[in-house]
């Protein structure tokens, strides 16, 4: 069974339609990508994927390894082994990072009829997956993206990624606004997190992460749809010819 | 020859302050700054016999010294300050509260203490009563105060390079509270106040800070969280009378159900106060329709060269806060309650402030 399966997915925003007919499987041990110009969807199939408001499902489906997402709120959707970095990672002052993690680690505990884990034990592993990243552990002690700089907020996604160990990771162009020592930093928590049980979607605008985490597939979202899907050669053809060409050929 | 001596204050003549109350206008209902707070309720609560007299509050440790009014070491300093520091002339209340107070006390830090800072508890009380503060030159002391429905006057006075922190503790109560508060703070002293409030039928905090002294520090900051048909106002005004002062007001209220909160900061800064840094900032959120928040920030600048800055909020939950919080799997309550609790937790300091406004200890120097 695939991990995570978009079919027919038809998603309106007010009253505009954004998403007509997304297809897309994705299997244990594969990572794709998504790629497009602005405003060709991409945020809009991240953001249903993980259940904000205001996105409205109008026909399709989104099923996780079996279970229908359509009707489920958003934590419901985490427990199912959903995991979406935002874009944006918003701010949360006076809740340390650390508090944060370790109740949405205790949530998903809880769901599965787990004990919480103790403080003690929760920070011994927090400091170990921190070192590991390469991540300052001063990190774990301020406010949740709290005057964080985009880099750093960026990391944080993915730290919150390996505590929760997801089955699917959805990557919202967590590779923009990074300098090429964060881009290293947020591949190689990728890479780290990637097994064959697993399965990672990037979306992005551009191929500059993909040269550290290579995807299996390639695809093209155009106009609400996916136009075109490849290999990992398909982003280099985009990187250096644009969106232009699919445009023509999809023209509505 | 005094006719009729003040009860807790016999030097001064009630006849007297009766007089200076009758030539004053008492504070008008509906109009700052008692425009959204009975004041009726306040004065028919000193009308109406209080409780019965508290203790006065031990003493704890050395390097201050606790007693009434009359008692060695404390009856000069009482003679020059009981009802200097709080303006009389305009401060009805306050006159009021000296008329009908059941009991008066001194709160007076040693000269010098070079030990450990000494800490003094002032202990709830539903009475009428008026205390005094002085922190001694060069002097530090701690104050814990806790306020329950009664109707407290404090005059406070900081002798250059005395340093005060008052915590100011305001747990539930059903009686209608009135708190004012006057502090005097001379050059290079430094006084912090931290107010932690919840629901209270009516509660009234009237704070003055007059800074007198070049150089001198102060730092307020409060937090509330009111439930049910509580009512809070917060009256606070910071006087820059000394040039090269610095103050710093922070407030963060969480108001629910049919709650009322009410906040009005002033910052007034004179013409010989120069190199004044002075900052107010309050900030809101409603979690109920019933819910409301009156908020008034202002800023009164007389001098040059400042920095000044004010600002005030009030608005619902962050949906993209809880948003995010529940993608992480945080239910959607919990998410909430993480949210709110760490928006108390940025202006709380202390433990005791933590557990009155209900939030997790352990989010104490979260920041």
């Amino acid at each position: 069974m695939s991990l995570l399966e978009v079919s027919d997915l038809h998603v309106r925003v007010a009253d505009r339609e954004i998403l007509n007919g997304v297809n897309l499987e994705v299997n244990p041990g594969e990572i794709h990508a998504i790629m497009g110009p602005n405003g060709s969807g991409k945020s809009t199939l991240t953001n249903t994927i993980a259940g904000q408001e205001g996105y409205i499902v109008e026909n399709g489906d989104l099923r996780l390894n079996g279970t229908n997402l359509v009707e489920l709120e958003p934590e419901e959707r985490s427990y199912a082994g959903l995991f979406l970095a935002f874009q944006y990672p918003v701010e949360i002052p006076g809740v340390t990072n650390m508090e944060f993690l370790k109740t949405a680690v205790d949530s998903h505990r809880k769901q599965r009829g787990e004990t919480a884990l103790s403080s003690v034990e929760f920070i011994k592993n927090m400091r170990a997956l921190v070192t590991k990243l390469d991540f300052n552990p001063e990190f774990l002690k301020r406010g949740v993206n709290e005057s964080f700089s985009g880099g750093e907020k960026k990391r944080n996604e993915i730290l919150q990624m390996l505590c929760l160990d997801p089955k699917v990771a959805l990557l919202d162009e967590t590779d923009s606004g990074l300098d090429i020592d964060a881009l290293q930093v947020v591949a190689k928590g990728i890479n780290e997190f990637r097994n064959s049980n697993n399965a990672v979607v990037l979306v992005t605008h551009y191929q500059r992460l993909l040269n550290h985490v290579v995807p299996d597939y390639v695809h093209v979202l155009l106009n609400g749809t996916i136009v075109k899907s490849g290999d990992a050669s398909l982003a280099l053809d985009l990187e250096r010819n644009g969106y232009a060409w699919l445009e023509q050929d999809n023209s509505p | 020859m005094i006719s009729q001596p003040v009860k807790i204050a016999p030097w001064l003549d009630a006849k007297q302050i009766e007089q200076t109350i009758k030539n004053t206008r008492l504070p008008q209902p509906r109009k700052d700054p008692w425009k959204y707070t009975s004041v009726k309720q306040v004065l028919e609560r000193l009308d109406n016999p209080f409780d019965e007299t508290n203790e006065l509050p031990a003493q704890n440790g050395s390097g201050v010294i606790i007693g009434d009014f009359g008692a060695p070491k404390i009856s000069s300093l009482a003679r020059k300050h009981v009802n200097q520091i709080a303006n009389n002339s305009n401060n009805v209340l306050a006159s009021l509260n000296l008329l009908r107070a059941q009991q008066g006390y001194a709160i007076v830090s040693s000269e010098c203490s070079d030990s450990a800072t000494p800490v003094a508890q002032i202990p709830a009380s539903d009475s009428c009563e008026r205390i005094l503060i002085v922190v001694q030159e060069h002097a530090n002391l701690e104050i814990i105060e806790h306020t329950s429905g009664g109707n407290r006057v404090i005059e406070c006075l900081i002798l250059p390079g005395g340093q005060l922190v008052h915590r100011r503790i305001q747990p539930v109560t059903t009686h209608v509270e009135y708190n004012s508060l006057t502090v005097n703070v001379m050059e290079n002293s430094s006084y912090k106040m931290m107010q932690y409030s919840v629901g209270a039928r009516l509660r009234r905090n009237d704070i003055v800070i007059n800074i007198e002294g070049e150089g001198a520090k102060v730092d307020v900051t409060g937090g509330w969280k009111l439930a049910d048909t509580s009512h809070l106002d917060t009256q606070l005004a910071v006087n820059h009378r000394a040039k090269g002062a610095t103050s710093q007001q922070k407030f963060h209220g969480v108001v629910g159900d049919s709650a009322r909160a009410i906040f009005n900061g002033r910052i007034y800064i004179a013409r010989n106060a120069p190199k004044t840094d002075a900052h107010l900032q309050n900030k809101n959120i409603a979690t109920s329709d019933g819910a409301a928040i009156f908020t008034k920030p202002e800023l009164e600048i007389y001098a040059d060269d400042v920095a000044c800055s004010h600002g005030a909020t009030s608005g619902q939950l962050d949906e993209q806060q809880i948003f995010y919080l529940r993608t992480r799997g945080i239910p959607d309550d919990r998410s909430r309650e993480l949210i709110l609790d760490g928006f108390l937790a940025e202006i709380v300091e202390h433990e005791e402030g933590a557990r009155v406004l209900g939030i997790e200890p352990r989010k104490v120097g979260g920041r």
